[in-house]
């Protein structure tokens, strides 16, 4: 089995994310994400073997990177995925399709506090206990130093279980969406 | 800043006795921002041919991808190896294609041709062919490897040498660099073996 979280983020519109979060056949993230699970979906269908984390970042790479001489999708991305044999990984793909696979990773205003606290706190093996405190830790710091910082946050897991949602970080509930 | 300069890279390849060394640094960065400290810039494509990419990482990725294809359909209809000279033609044909809308890559082309003869050579993104018979350099720190190669480089060194020079020569060019630098990778080709080695070098 292997499964698939993609985390994906817009250039420029950080702090508008969880309202477009709501309209989301409209935004490029939530477009060019569809189409590469739906893709994905496609594949398994057809051959009957899923994609591995591996195979899914570079064709993901592939489709940034004929868009990009064209119409570039303004989207990065960050693929984290388990499969059996290899185990967890994760890799980085920026808005101009450059791959690479990292043990951490983040976009955004915000990635300057999350990668400072994870280049101090961050070591290999970690348990999902640990990783879910550093990820607090780096919520705790944008909340702090960003003057930007969006209002809530959602964790989310992947292991040999599955991707699912694990807790939400939320400063404000009820957000009223547009 | 140009576009060249996004990701910084350094790249050089030397000649020595019946041999040759290709090295590169090992970062990848946005801009000032350090994203990895182990991505490659130097590919193998056959025992005796190396290519190192320096330049916009996301077309070096694609370059590197579209020479694998290529080298591989020549193998499947020649049923042999491609020479270094031909390889080259090919890269600065590829390039060339793109003439109006390039990739912005500079290629550093090494390899052991017709009795294992060193060849070396560098391009621009738009394939422009520079054949040299002791060092070419490539990259964000190109300047400072040029001053370290003139200085360092003698021609007709056995391969131990050749190794410690190219690796000092890199060492001290990326220290006069912001975009390149966090440790360094060194193949050493001679016509029996291939010595792959990683550096450490200065992490800031």
């Amino acid at each position: 089995m292997s499964t698939m979280l993609l985390y994906v983020q817009i250039e420029t519109q950080l702090i508008y994310n969880l309202k477009k979060r709501q309209m989301k056949k409209t935004t490029p993230w939530a477009q060019f994400t569809e189409y590469i699970q739906k893709n994905v979906a496609l594949y398994q269908f057809r051959n009957g073997i899923p994609l591995t984390t591996a195979a899914t970042a570079n064709f993901t790479r592939g489709e940034l990177a004929t868009a990009l001489p064209k119409i570039p999708y303004m989207v990065n991305i960050i693929l984290a995925g388990y499969d059996k044999g290899t185990g967890p990984s994760l890799y980085y793909i920026d808005y101009i399709a450059s791959l690479h696979k990292l043990d951490k990773a983040a976009f955004g205003y915000g990635s300057y506090f999350a990668l400072s606290m994870m280049d101090r706190h961050y070591r290999r093996g970690m348990t999902v206990e640990e990783a879910i405190e550093l990820v607090d830790k780096c919520i705790t710091e944008i909340r702090s130093r960003l003057v930007i910082a969006p209002p809530n946050f959602v964790i989310k897991i992947v292991d040999k279980d599955g991707a699912r949602e694990f807790a939400w970080r939320e400063s404000i509930k009820d957000a009223p969406t547009a | 800043m140009s576009i060249f300069e996004y990701n910084g890279s350094a790249l050089v390849a030397m000649v020595g006795k019946n041999c040759f060394a290709i090295a590169s640094d090992r970062r990848l960065g946005v801009q000032l921002q350090t994203i990895a400290t182990d991505f490659q810039k130097i590919y193998k494509i056959h025992d005796k041919l190396f290519i190192g990419l320096a330049g916009l990482a996301t077309d070096t990725q694609t370059l590197y991808q579209r020479l694998v294809f290529r080298h591989k359909l020549y193998q499947l209809r020649e049923e042999r190896d491609m020479k270094p000279e031909t390889f080259a033609s090919l890269v600065s044909a590829l390039l060339y294609e793109k003439r109006f809308g390039p990739y912005f890559c500079q290629p550093v082309i090494a390899g052991l041709g017709d009795e294992d003869k060193p060849f070396i050579c560098t391009m621009d993104s738009i394939g422009a062919k520079e054949l040299a018979k002791d060092f070419v350099v490539a990259g964000t720190a190109s300047e400072s490897l040029y001053g370290a190669c003139e200085s360092m480089f003698k021609p007709d060194m056995e391969a131990e040498e050749l190794f410690e020079t190219i690796s000092q020569a890199l060492l001290s060019s990326v220290d006069r660099d912001c975009l390149s630098g966090w440790g360094g990778h060194v193949y050493l080709v001679t016509p029996t073996e291939v010595t792959e080695r990683i550096l450490k070098g200065r992490m800031d």
